[in-house]
């Protein structure tokens, strides 16, 4: 369990973190998001007893980093963004080093690092020096070096920067698989690691904590319009764009509408705004009754955490002015 | 833990040193150098006998370990830099520094593995070089005590000089910045009694008491003197302080 504290951090006149207090139990993934130089690395570095902070106590496993560092750091397992290794030294070789570095019991040090090789797909590696191996397989050995004690508390910085999409599918059950015996703090600014890894996501805008939520209050907050898209056939005479937006915005409790035509001159995609909470099936079907279209597709569009990461940064106006456009 | 820690992280120092070239290069380079330095020592040894006057005994350690042992002393100035800047600097450079101080280990423990690791180095080297005074002894008559008083200086003063190169390894971003400066600094308290000659005489005193040469030419003799040991001791704590120091503000920035 990661307990923090008011934690404030300056460099001379620069505050780079304002009182940041959170708390992460076993078994939670805690996600920090926030643009760059928001205060996230040097929160880790603190987490991670690389830094002391300014003011406030952080406690690992109910151990103050400040006054017992080296009991603390026994319990904690890190993986910095960019994995540091010793071009010398094999596999093997460096996971048993980190091993008696950070204090496994000498008589189960080879038993751990087996399993944190057989754990992490390291076997084909394990006699091959660090300095042969790519980018990817030095991210597995990044994550063997952290859990190799058994932390309870492991801290990740950006993990899956770099990987290819399954490299980092793989590292992102790998890091589920843990999650059940460990408190997890992980930094990303990849939207879809906060989303399948994190349980709660803490927003850190200029070294403060603007926002703490689950991934999905965080989407419904920020939910205030509901988006739905459709594909539509056309079939009578003389139907045209302005046609089909006029059809539409008629409906009440519409917002806005955007059509996009396809490959075929009769389908249209549709992008409709409506009020939150709008029932879309008793809306439209009147209208494509009345007017003869076919309905293809229709979804509702959720909102992605890219989508909120940019309106709690930016504010609502100048996030919706950057919202990607096309159709379906 | 610290105890753990400290083990963990000598052998991995002295597991890198091996796979390096840089071990395999100070060994070569000393006893090539070395070597050499014995073969000249023997040669003029060897002239000075045939040309003294019958019945009298040249002595071997005035005449052929003094230079041999002062020639390698200041060798070892420039070589001992090699054993130590890549200690920090290179830890730094590769981000590994910032895994380390992760790990559960104090900063002392730290400094120390990392100093006793090149203290291990430099020490079987000096020992190796034990195979001239046994060649000597096989012919000729060695005072091992003299010789004993001869080492005990040298690993004094080599001693030192890994400390001062451990200061500057933890201050230096890149390693060879980091011999550089050992290698500047240790030369300028290797040289500085050389140069107090010219200087006026109060502050040739001066100069004498802080300079290596001076300090280690006791020992050389046949001397240890206390004021001589403590002056290497307090050179060893003091950049052993200073490099403590930096990684402790380090943390508290």
């Amino acid at each position: 369990m990661v307990v923090v504290e008011n934690v404030g951090k300056r460099f001379g006149s620069l505050e780079v973190l304002k009182n940041v207090s959170f708390r992460v139990e076993k078994g939670e993934v805690l996600t920090l998001l926030g643009p760059n130089g928001a205060g996230k690395s040097t929160l880790m570095r603190i987490l991670t007893g690389i830094l002391l902070p300014s003011t406030g106590v952080v406690w690992i496993d109910g151990i103050r980093m400040d006054s017992e560092p080296e009991q603390a750091k026994k319990r904690l397992g890190y993986l910095p963004e960019q994995t540091p290794f010793y071009p010398e030294l094999a596999v093997e070789e460096y996971l048993r080093f980190v091993a008696a570095a950070k204090g496994v019991d000498p008589a189960i040090q080879k038993e751990k690092v087996q399993e944190v090789i057989q754990r992490c797909d390291l076997e084909e590696y394990r006699n091959r020096r660090m300095g042969t191996l790519s980018k990817g397989t030095l991210r597995r050995v990044g994550i063997a070096q952290a859990i190799v004690n058994d932390p309870s508390v492991l801290v990740l910085d950006e993990p899956t920067s770099g990987l290819d999409p399954s490299q980092a599918l793989s590292f992102r059950e790998l890091i589920l698989a843990l999650r059940p015996q460990t408190a997890i703090v992980l930094s990303t600014h990849l939207m879809i690691d906060a989303s399948q890894l994190g349980t709660r996501v803490l927003f850190i805008h200029k070294g403060q904590i603007l926002l703490e939520d689950t991934v999905e209050g965080l989407k419904k907050r920020f939910a205030e319009r509901d988006v739905y898209q459709l594909r539509i056939r056309l079939k009578g005479e003389g139907e045209t764009e302005d046609s089909i937006l006029k059809g539409l915005s008629g409906i009440e409790g519409v917002q806005e509408v955007k059509a996009f035509p396809s490959v075929d001159p009769c389908v249209w995609d549709l992008s409709v705004c409506t009020l939150s909470g709008w029932n879309p099936t008793s809306a439209f079907l009147p209208l494509l009754r009345d007017r003869n279209w076919d309905l293809l597709e229709l979804h509702q569009k959720t909102m992605s955490l890219e989508e909120v990461f940019a309106q709690i940064t930016m504010g609502p106006e100048e996030a919706r002015t950057k919202e990607p456009k096309g159709g379906l | 833990m610290s105890a753990q820690f400290f083990r963990a992280l000598y052998w991995k120092e002295l597991r890198i040193l091996a796979s390096s070239c840089i071990l395999y290069a100070f060994f070569t380079l000393f006893f090539l150098f070395t070597g050499w330095f014995y073969y000249q020592g023997i040669l003029s040894y060897s002239a000075w006998s045939m040309q003294a006057p019958a019945g009298t005994v040249v002595n071997v350690q005035q005449h052929l370990f003094v230079p041999l042992y002062s020639n390698m002393m200041f060798f070892l100035v420039l070589l001992l830099p090699i054993l130590t800047m890549r200690l920090l600097a290179e830890e730094r450079r590769q981000g590994t520094y910032s895994l380390l101080v992760t790990y559960p280990g104090s900063p002392m423990a730290l400094l120390g593995a990392k100093y006793l690791s090149a203290l291990t180095v430099f020490l079987v080297g000096l020992l190796g070089t034990g195979i001239y005074p046994f060649l000597t002894s096989l012919w000729g008559g060695v005072e091992w005590p003299l010789l004993f008083t001869t080492y005990l200086g040298i690993a004094l003063c080599g001693s030192a000089i890994l400390s001062m190169g451990l200061f500057f390894s933890t201050v230096a971003e890149h390693y060879l910045v980091a011999a550089l400066l050992t290698e500047t600094t240790s030369l300028f308290f290797w040289l500085i009694g050389w140069i107090a000659n010219y200087l006026p005489d109060r502050l040739t005193q001066l100069l004498f008491g802080v300079s290596f040469y001076y300090r280690l030419k006791p020992f050389l003799l046949g001397m240890v003197d206390t004021d001589d040991t403590v002056y290497f001791l307090n050179m060893i704590c003091v950049f052993l302080f200073l490099g403590y120091y930096l990684i402790y503000r380090e943390q508290r920035a």
